[in-house]
């Protein structure tokens, strides 16, 4: 589904990206951690085009995003993307925020495109919030709604760039428990977290990325219990502070 | 009160010329400002640079001149204008650099994950421009906005230089025809105020009907 081949990313003289690989199958579940700085939010934001890249290649269901031939819109399709900071537009209902894509994008007419606009929301428990505007919703709310607006467009993959990072806590939980539904309903999903618990419960792979390079790849069970690299070691004892 | 019924029926005729300015002004430079603003923040290669240049030009040049060189310059390179179109055009060059560093500003304003986010949908430039980023710009810019406008209504005083007889220009000939100087004056001054002051009173009204998404509930 993804293949991340050799892929560096400079930010001025910063390497952010060394030479990184990796591969993502339809149905996987990866989980992407590692310290602030890492490149692991780079690395993300390189497989839809939010950020260029010197060096490699990233194709997502055979195209190859960073082919300026490429059109970056048809791979943006196939790709939800869940940010930090939710970034739903202000000025749209929830409703408006998760419509919007099908219909300008997909062309999808408006009555079906809210009805299923009003499924998806459903599905993220926020039916009754329909017609707030994200001011009026709670960050967790608003996050949902953001998963919703994502998965509107009925993307093969989902990208999590840290969804719960800027949550209070006590919001994190209704996040994380729409991400693991989806992931139970066989969604791909390439996630940036620090919610262990969460890549313990359903991540098939986490990798583990420290200064740009991936030190370790391993199923959750291996990562946490064996894991063969001592950075990787010193990270979960700092995160899981024992 | 003889005075007011008396130079009023001029004040009307160049009433009229300052209005025809002030409107072809707005919606022309307004045009200007919008699609200069939207390549300026896009960082378009030689355009977007190219209009930076225009912009630092006009901030440089006393709105007089810019007049003057659409009057008596252009024609040197084959451009005759009349006086009105001269004018129009002059304003539109003027403000329009101004109205374009407005849009600019309100559209990098706007917060950069509001860009991400509709690109990460998959909408064009032009579905992102129109319905994500323009709605939030717009908010932001309407108070410099209306307050370039009201530049732009006292800016057309300006063109009577180049012989276009609008208000404040009728006001002159009819004091130096001896009317009544503080009168035939104190009415042009209403005038001006008349338009702009509820100008600034509407951007006002506009701003706080659109950001009823802010407040929280």
């Amino acid at each position: 589904m993804i293949t991340v081949t050799n892929v560096h990313k400079w930010f001025g003289k910063l390497h952010v990206l060394k030479d990184v690989s990796f591969k993502v199958a339809k149905g996987e579940v990866i989980v992407i951690c590692g310290v602030s700085g890492s490149g692991k939010s780079t690395l993300i934001r390189c497989i839809n085009g939010l950020e260029r890249i010197q060096g490699g290649t990233i194709t997502v269901d055979s195209m190859n995003v960073h082919d300026p031939k490429t059109d970056i819109n048809l791979i943006r399709k196939e790709v939800g993307m869940v940010f930090q900071s939710f970034n739903l537009f202000p000025h749209m209902t929830s409703l408006e925020n998760v419509t919007l894509g099908p219909r300008e994008v997909r062309k999808i007419p408006k009555d079906e495109a809210d009805r299923m606009g009003l499924e998806l929301l459903a599905r993220v428990g926020l039916e009754d919030k329909a017609h707030s505007y994200p001011a009026s919703l709670s960050g967790g709310q608003q996050q949902r709604v953001a998963i919703a607006r994502a998965l509107a467009m009925q993307p093969k993959v989902m990208l999590f760039d840290e969804p719960t990072s800027a949550l209070d806590p006590e919001m994190i939980k209704e996040v994380l428990d729409v991400m693991v539904k989806l992931a139970d309903d066989g969604m791909t999903m390439l996630v940036v977290t620090h919610e262990m618990g969460f890549a313990r419960k359903v991540a098939h792979r986490i990798t583990f990325i420290d200064e740009g390079s991936i030190v370790e790849e391993a199923p959750p069970d291996v990562f946490f219990t064996e894991p063969t690299q001592e950075r990787t070691r010193r990270f979960l004892e700092q995160i899981l502070h024992v | 009160m003889e005075v007011v019924l008396k130079v009023t029926p001029h004040l009307l005729q160049g009433i009229y010329l300052t209005i025809y300015l002030s409107i072809a002004g707005m919606a022309l430079s307004l045009g200007v400002g919008f699609i200069g603003g939207m390549i300026r923040s896009a960082r378009v290669p030689l355009l977007s640079p190219f209009l930076g240049a225009y912009v630092a030009f006009v901030r440089g040049t006393p709105f007089l001149l810019v007049i003057f060189i659409m009057y008596y310059v252009l024609p040197a390179f084959g451009l005759r204008l009349g006086a009105l179109s001269a004018g129009v055009l002059g304003l539109i060059v003027h403000e329009g650099a101004y109205m374009t560093e407005i849009v600019k500003g309100g559209i990098d304003a706007v917060d950069r994950g509001q860009d991400e986010a509709a690109k990460a949908l998959g909408l064009t430039y032009m579905q992102k421009m129109r319905h994500v980023i323009l709605p939030q710009a717009v908010r932001l810019i309407l108070p410099p906005l209306a307050g370039q406008f009201v530049l732009l209504v006292k800016a057309t005083s300006v063109v009577s230089l180049i012989g276009i007889t609008e208000v404040t220009r009728v006001g002159q000939q009819l004091t130096q025809r001896g009317e009544h100087t503080f009168i035939t004056f104190g009415m042009v001054a209403l005038f001006y105020f008349l338009v702009c002051y509820p100008l600034v009173k509407f951007s006002d009204r506009m701003e706080r009907r659109l950001s009823k998404w802010i407040e929280t509930v």
